[in-house]
Formats: C-alpha cells, sequence, structure tokens
C-alpha cells in the first residue's frame, strides 16, 4: 500500500520533472559510481559540519589503468593523504549494488530508498541534477546529491538523518577537469590503505571469524576483506558503510581496558560501543547509520562457542 | 509543548536524539509529552497497518516503582556515572512507556490496573521482543522507540578509539560510497581539531 502510494508520488513527480526522468536520474546515480574514479581532475571541496568549515584539494589522475588520488587539507593544521596504484578496474561492491538497479526497480539498492529528482541547479560552475534519496526504514539516513549533469561527479552531498535535518556537507567549490595525467605527488603526504574488498562469498571467511552480527538492516552487504578477518566486517547497501570491529577487552593478563558501552557522534558519522565480557571482547559499529543502527548490530553480536 | 521539544520527541523515536534533546524532552510538561509521545506512534502503527498487543497494556507505573527500588544502587556511583545511568533510565522509561501509553490515561485511573496485573504477569519487557535474522526485512514498533543511549563524546578514550576506528572504516567506505577521497575529509577535519 504504501510502496504503491510511493510509486505513484513518484510518478507525480516524473511528471513534473520536464527534462530528467527517473531512468537519467538512476543513470547518474550509476554514473556518479565510478566516474569520479576514471576521470582525471582538480576540484576545491568544502566540508561542513555544524558550524565548522574546511577545505581540501583534490587531486584525481588514472596513468596507465591506475589511479593516483590526494587529498589534501587548506586550513588549520597540513594533513595530506595520497592514494596510489589502484587498478581502475578494482571492483568494489557499493557501486554493484547501486548498479542492479538498471535490471530490477525493486532490487538492491532502490529497495530500501526512494529516489527522486529534485530539481536542476549549479554546483561549482557547473550544471548539476539534484536527488533526493530517501531510506524507506528507519535503519539508514537520507541523501540530497547534486551530480554533475556532464560526467555525473558527486558535486554535492548533503547526509541528512530521520528529520531531515543536515548531518555533514561535502561540496565543491571548484572543478577543474582539464589536468594532466602525470600531474602530480604531494609531499610527505600519508598513503591511505586499500584494502581489497569484495562482493561477500561469507563463506570462506566464516572459518576464520568466530563472531558475527544477528542482525543487520537488510540490503546491506558484507564486503570480503582479505586482512583482518578475525577483528573486522564492513557491510554497504550502495550509499551506507558500517563497519564492526572486534577487540579483546584485555591486552595483556594484567592490562584491562575499560570500556563502557555508549555511542559516538560526529557528523553523519557514529560509533556504537558494547562489551562482551563473557567472550572477553568487545565491539564497535562504526559507519554512516543512523545510531539506532549502529546499537543494534553491536548488540546482537553473537560468539559461536569453542 | 513548543516546536523544539516536538523536533526533539520525533528525534528521539528514531533514536536519533541527542543528550541535550534527551533533557529538553524530559524538563518539559509531561502530560503534553506523554500524549503527543503515544500520538506519535499511533500514528505510525496506522501508517504501517501494525496492530501491537501491547496497545492496551499501561505499565508505566510499575517501571516507575521499578526505578525507586533500582535507586539504591545508582546512588553508589560516582557521579558522571549516576547522569549516564539516569539517562539510560529515562531512556528506557521512555521505550517502554510507549508501548503501553496508547488510549489510556497515564495518570488517572491506570495504576489499578497495573497493580491487577502484577500479580499475573510478573516482570514484563516488551521492548525486547523485536529480534530480526539477518537479511530480512523487520521494521518494528519497538525499534523505533529505543533510544539511542548514552553519548560517549567527552570520554577521551573512547574518543581516540573513535578515531582509529572511523580511520580504518572510512578507508574500506570510501571505494564503496561513491564519494571516493573525499570521505577522509571526515578522519583529516577530526584529527586536526
Amino acid at each position: 500500500m504504501i510502496v504503491r502510494l510511493t510509486c505513484a508520488a513518484l510518478a507525480a513527480v516524473l511528471a513534473s520533472a520536464p527534462v530528467f526522468s527517473l531512468d537519467s536520474g538512476s543513470e547518474l546515480l550509476n554514473k556518479m559510481t565510478h566516474s569520479h574514479r576514471e576521470l582525471n581532475y582538480r576540484a576545491i571541496v568544502t566540508y561542513q559540519l555544524g558550524d565548522q568549515l574546511s577545505s581540501y584539494r583534490i587531486t584525481h589522475t588514472v596513468h596507465d589503468g591506475k589511479e593516483f588520488e590526494a587529498l589534501e587539507s587548506l586550513d588549520g593544521d597540513h594533513q595530506d593523504l595520497v592514494h596510489h596504484g589502484h587498478d581502475i578496474n578494482c571492483v568494489h561492491p557499493g557501486p554493484q549494488l547501486i548498479r542492479l538497479v538498471n535490471a530490477d526497480e525493486e532490487q538492491g539498492f532502490y529497495r530500501y530508498y526512494d529516489v527522486d529528482i529534485e530539481g536542476e541547479g549549479r554546483v561549482a560552475g557547473r550544471d548539476t541534477v539534484t536527488l533526493s534519496i530517501k531510506p524507506r526504514d528507519v535503519y539508514r539516513l537520507g541523501y540530497t546529491l547534486s551530480l554533475d549533469k556532464e560526467t555525473g561527479l558527486l558535486l554535492r552531498s548533503d547526509i541528512v538523518n530521520q528529520q531531515r535535518k543536515v548531518l555533514e556537507r561535502f561540496q565543491y567549490v571548484m572543478l577543474d577537469l582539464n589536468i594532466p595525467d602525470d600531474e602530480l605527488i604531494v609531499d610527505g603526504a600519508i598513503e591511505v590503505e586499500h584494502k581489497h574488498v569484495a562482493l561477500g562469498a561469507g563463506a570462506t571467511t566464516a572459518r576464520i571469524r568466530v563472531w558475527r552480527p544477528n542482525w543487520i538492516p537488510a540490503g546491506f552487504t558484507p564486503l570480503k576483506d582479505t586482512g583482518e578477518e578475525n577483528a573486522a566486517l564492513t557491510y554497504t547497501d550502495g550509499l551506507a558503510v558500517m563497519s564492526v570491529f572486534v577487540e579483546p577487552l584485555l591486552k595483556t593478563e594484567s592490562d584491562a581496558i575499560s570500556v563502557s558501552e555508549g555511542g559516538m557522534r560526529r557528523g553523519a558519522s557514529v560509533s556504537y560501543t558494547v562489551a562482551f565480557p563473557e567472550n572477553g571482547m568487545f565491539a564497535t559499529v562504526v559507519g554512516e547509520v543512523p545510531m539506532l543502527t549502529a546499537k543494534q548490530v553491536a548488540k546482537s553480536l553473537s560468539w559461536e562457542p569453542r | 509543548m513548543n516546536d523544539t521539544v516536538r523536533e526533539s520527541l520525533s528525534a528521539l523515536m528514531d533514536g536519533e536524539a541527542s543528550e541535550l534533546e534527551l533533557r529538553r524532552i524530559l524538563s518539559a510538561d509531561e502530560h503534553a509529552i506523554r500524549t503527543e509521545w503515544a500520538d506519535l506512534h499511533r500514528s505510525q502503527q496506522i501508517l504501517k497497518n501494525e496492530v501491537s498487543p501491547y496497545m492496551n497494556w499501561d505499565i508505566s507505573a510499575r517501571v516507575m516503582a521499578e526505578i525507586e527500588g533500582d535507586e539504591l544502587i545508582n546512588s553508589v556511583g560516582t557521579g558522571w556515572k549516576q547522569a549516564v545511568s539516569g539517562l539510560a533510565i529515562a531512556a528506557s522509561v521512555a521505550a517502554v512507556v510507549v508501548v503501553g501509553s496508547l488510549g489510556s490515561n497515564m495518570f488517572g485511573g491506570s495504576s489499578q490496573m497495573v497493580a491487577d496485573n502484577n500479580g499475573v504477569s510478573g516482570r514484563v519487557y516488551p521492548a525486547q521482543t523485536s529480534s530480526a535474522t539477518v537479511g530480512g526485512v523487520a521494521v518494528s514498533a519497538q525499534a523505533q522507540a529505543s533510544p539511542a543511549g548514552p553519548l560517549l563524546n567527552n570520554d577521551a578514550e573512547a574518543r581516540k578509539r573513535f578515531e582509529a576506528y572511523l580511520r580504518k572504516h572510512t578507508d574500506r567506505a570510501a571505494f564503496n560510497n561513491g564519494q571516493g577521497m573525499v570521505s577522509y575529509a571526515r578522519v583529516v577535519s577530526q584529527e586536526s581539531e
């Protein structure tokens, strides 16, 4: 019933959007998931958290099928990150989930979010299409995304809670798509780790891990992770990502860590920690999800009897 | 009740209320809050076409009595512990009261009914009834009512751990959330604070 109403509402929105259909919206969303990895560009991006605003220069190039990325902070302390040598063909599950849409509208990503075209606008001097992405349940956040019409690059992203309050905002203020692909090198930057992750063949990792959450929201898919199988698990629904980390409460016989149950919040990111004294472990769920989700996932953890 | 309180209440219902909002709710007019809280849940249930078997239960008086009994234990804790546990209790009362408050008068007459139930039902924890299997689509009214829990933003240890986890999480998230390298602004802006 509600679904049908939503469809009707969607249809109404579509009828009133003269230029863009939902198809082109989802096409653009699909484009978003890979264009930021394939293009050469330099951009200035602002990141807003409450009343705090910080800015960054992003450089992305593809050279010989390998990605190079750098993020330099432009205010406050100098903080630079680089990431290079990432194979352009390396597949990640998030984009795959969004791509499923084209096959069946009620499958995958589109089963958990309502995607509406809100209108057209301009960001960083570029023509954009704004998509409003609303979660269909209480376990995810909402998004307002402005995508570059030409390339699908995500030029502005508002993450909003269930009350539509903005939790954090990224916005490009300058975008240069004409930079040479060998343009590079930030001195003294910190190398970013790349986890080799793929859609979850859970069977291979289950043998090693003795814990698992008994509940995750529908639509979240585990990433298979070649390292740290025993300490971390990450899930994504295509937009939201959350990770579960598990650590022993006792580092040595005498050195117990004091862990209090509770949550942390910063912008759209939250964490929720729960101690499992009977297993000698504590678990923390971190992600861009509502606190409710992090809490329920953390509390649902169980260990296989050894 | 003003709009700010109403917004806070709606946030609490979605498990998104901050500590400040929780305090705002607790200091607002109790009767109005309870009515609004019940209304919010009733309208949501109607929207979802759900009928709760707990519709007509009112266990608020019993919960209050339990809390009264718990106070002895709480008073042993240190100042902040007390504050946190106080909040937690307030939150759990809020969560449990939802189930019971629909359609009944909270202050008059209801305590009699609760007292009558005591001998039969013993301890009642309806808020724990929701449990779904991995991958199942389940949105229960109870789940939405459960509060966010205590925030540890002021705990330096916890904060440090949060930063380390967020960094590791971002390593995984950046390739899956459509934002790419921009995601690291979350980590960097945090470290430079």
